[in-house]
């Protein structure tokens, strides 16, 4: 039942999440933030099985710190991308993680890029993406609204329209979102507007 | 099993020419009835005159891709030579079987240049567990094999030059996906003759 | 492809001994017709319906917009990408096709007789509300004998302009804005958006057809036309009927 949502802009990246933490038919936080910092320059939103979304986003953190520690350089989005797919594909017949995720991420020489990630690992690099349910009242809202050179204002307004579109058409109450953004500064948390 | 095998939707047919081979696909990246992405890569060139298409689920074309990629980089490691068509076809099978009980839910077609001359087509299909069929004319994979079948028996003629074989598989394969929810949202066409490779985009219908 | 021949109705509806099972059931074993309670077993397979479809309709200050695309699919197979899927009832009165084809045009066709009916009776149009209520009447009766459908009607009556959403489990709504189908969600995303009761005729017929495209686009079982009909005090008026491949270029370059 989660709802993630995230696309690129001119010079940066934004992606954001609902906040509900929901068990059975209650919902125990909506205070919750389903987007980890995975480096200065990485955003991964996680949403599918509440303990999945916990440890698989937590490992492949883990890793990739390690991995910059090893060798003394982070991995681009581009290889993160792959390295997380990696993961999820050679443990899709072994012991299955139900998450779905959109990783974001600000490369030098690259500029912002997102990954789309489905739970049983395939991957697609796309301008603007969501996951779950929400997905099928936002992605047409994108298609029409969204452009390559939306400045940070401008990608803030559409997220909105989107939470909008959300919260009137979906049976599922989501109040709270979080919005992220990583740019060539790195990633910062936005508060909304209220 | 028809289910998993149409999860994310595809189209793929080679043809045979004279001297030439052609592989096309659509370009969607679906779940279920949901469009997410229409730049979807489902043909791959494994060695300069070898191309495999793959249909099934996303998430196993992306694997085994990788996993063809692997085994055939280091065949020329070791071998220090290029795997012929009929080798990697070979590989592609045994690669399947080895998970005959918990298979990978692709179906490869296999196209590419090859016999003593090094430019006699070679054009082979399988199923998931890497049975083949191997054809002289044309293979079709996906999920509108019946309209894409229909279509390359009425309009395939063997013998055709590179750029009559691009016309005839870029019009089946238009005309086919245009019958199929699954697959369309614009197409990529391959042409390989013993002089190279051209890759051409084909505009198609968004809906 | 399963052939309506090869269907083989239950053999021996007596015996269940296993001489009954190995005899050749060829000559004296009497076919059985399903229980005419229970829902003809595999009828789906050799039934056309619209499962994948964008429909919507909506109320402004103009009147009423209906817009909806023209693909039937059979699975992933496209049937027909040129399928009338709005039904003209009478003059005044417009309903939206989405769920079996023919339980929808038999059923709307059945409404505009009791219309006409009604017209000669009482020597005055039926109003919108009371054309839908026979409708809902007709598919509450029928709720559990496998009828589907989920259309809007639509249309202009004393009151004014009124859409009224009707399906075969017998709901019936009263609302400014339906949207029905596979590709409703989609529909609403852009429609929501742009929606405002003092659009002019011109926004709100492109809003439809922009909203309908939308759908096609990302719904798989959505294509073929966009068809979008105007309706106002005079009655319904066909406004325009364009590809979503035709429309996908222009809204391309648009943005370009």
């Amino acid at each position: 039942m989660d709802f993630l949502i995230g696309f690129t802009g001119k010079d940066y990246a934004i992606i954001a999440a609902d906040a509900n933490a929901a068990r059975s038919i209650m919902v125990y936080s909506q205070q919750l933030d389903k987007i980890r910092e995975l480096d200065s320059h990485k955003l991964l939103a996680v949403g599918g099985d509440a303990a999945d979304c916990i440890q698989e986003p937590e490992y492949i953190q883990k890793n990739m710190t390690l991995y910059a520690m090893r060798n003394g350089v982070q991995l681009t989005t581009h290889a993160a991308a792959n390295y997380i797919r990696g993961e999820k594909s050679y443990n899709l017949r072994r012991a299955m993680s139900q998450v779905d995720m959109l990783l974001v991420g600000y490369d030098e020489g690259v500029g912002p890029s997102l990954y789309f990630l489905d739970y049983l690992a395939s991957m697609q690099k796309l301008d603007y993406a969501s996951h779950g349910y929400g997905g099928f009242f936002c992605n047409s809202l994108l298609d029409t609204h969204w452009r390559a050179d939306l400045t940070e204002e401008q990608g803030l307004e559409l997220l909105e329209r989107c939470f909008k579109e959300v919260q009137t058409r979906f049976m599922i109450s989501m109040p709270n979102f979080t919005i992220k953004v990583v740019d060539k500064n790195g990633v910062r948390t936005v508060e909304r507007k209220s | 099993m028809s289910s998993i095998m149409q999860y994310n939707g595809a189209a793929i047919i080679a043809m045979a020419g004279k001297d030439c081979i052609a592989i096309a696909s659509d370009k969607r990246y679906g779940i279920r009835n949901q469009t997410m992405g229409c730049q979807m890569k489902k043909i791959f060139q494994v060695g300069d005159k070898t191309f495999v298409g793959l249909t099934g689920l996303a998430t196993d074309m992306q694997t085994l891709d990788q996993k063809f990629r692997f085994r055939s980089n280091m065949y020329r490691l070791r071998e220090e030579r290029e795997m012929s068509t009929e080798a990697f076809a070979n590989m592609v099978t045994s690669l399947l079987y080895e998970h005959r009980f918990g298979p990978y839910f692709c179906e490869p077609i296999v196209a590419g240049l090859g016999g003593e001359d090094g430019k006699s087509p070679f054009l082979c299909g399988m199923d998931l567990l890497g049975a083949q069929v191997r054809t002289e004319d044309f293979m079709v994979g996906g999920d509108c094999t019946e309209a894409l079948y229909g279509l390359c028996e009425s309009m395939y003629r063997p013998d055709l030059g590179p750029d009559e074989l691009f016309e005839v598989i870029a019009q089946c394969l238009l005309s086919g996906v245009d019958r199929d929810c699954l697959a369309g949202w614009g197409c990529v066409v391959h042409v390989l003759t013993p002089e190279g490779v051209t890759t051409r985009d084909l505009k198609g219908r968004m809906d | 492809m399963a052939s309506a021949l090869d269907y083989t109705l239950p053999v021996g509806a007596h015996g269940t001994g296993a001489a009954d099972r190995l005899a050749p059931q060829l000559l004296d074993a009497a076919p059985m017709l399903p229980d005419p309670s229970e829902r003809c077993p595999g009828v789906e397979k050799h039934v056309r319906m619209l499962h994948g479809t964008t429909t919507l309709a909506f109320k402004y200050q103009g009147g009423v917009v209906v817009a909806v695309d023209s693909r039937a699919s059979a699975g992933a197979y496209i049937a027909s990408q040129t399928v009338k899927k709005v039904i003209e009832i009478n003059p005044f009165l417009l309903g939206t096709m989405a769920g079996g084809a023919a339980d929808c045009s038999y059923w709307e066709r059945y409404l505009g007789m009791r219309c006409r009916m009604f017209e000669l009776d009482q020597k005055k149009r039926i109003s919108v509300a009371a054309a839908s209520k026979i409708l809902s009447n007709i598919t509450h009766s029928y709720k559990g004998y496998g009828l589907s459908m989920g259309t809007m009607i639509c249309g202009w009556d004393e009151s004014g302009p009124q859409i009224y959403y009707v399906d075969s489990d017998g709901d019936r709504l009263h609302h400014h804005l339906f949207s029905v189908g596979s590709g409703s969600t989609f529909a609403y995303g852009v429609l929501d958006t742009g929606y405002r009761y003092d659009l002019t005729k011109d926004e709100a017929l492109a809003l439809a057809q922009r909203s309908i495209f939308a759908a096609t686009y990302r719904d798989a079982y959505s294509g073929g036309t966009v068809r979008v009909y105007h309706i106002d005090q005079k009655g319904w008026q066909r406004m325009s009927e364009t590809d979503s491949m035709e429309l996908y270029f222009k809204f391309r370059q648009e943005k370009a």
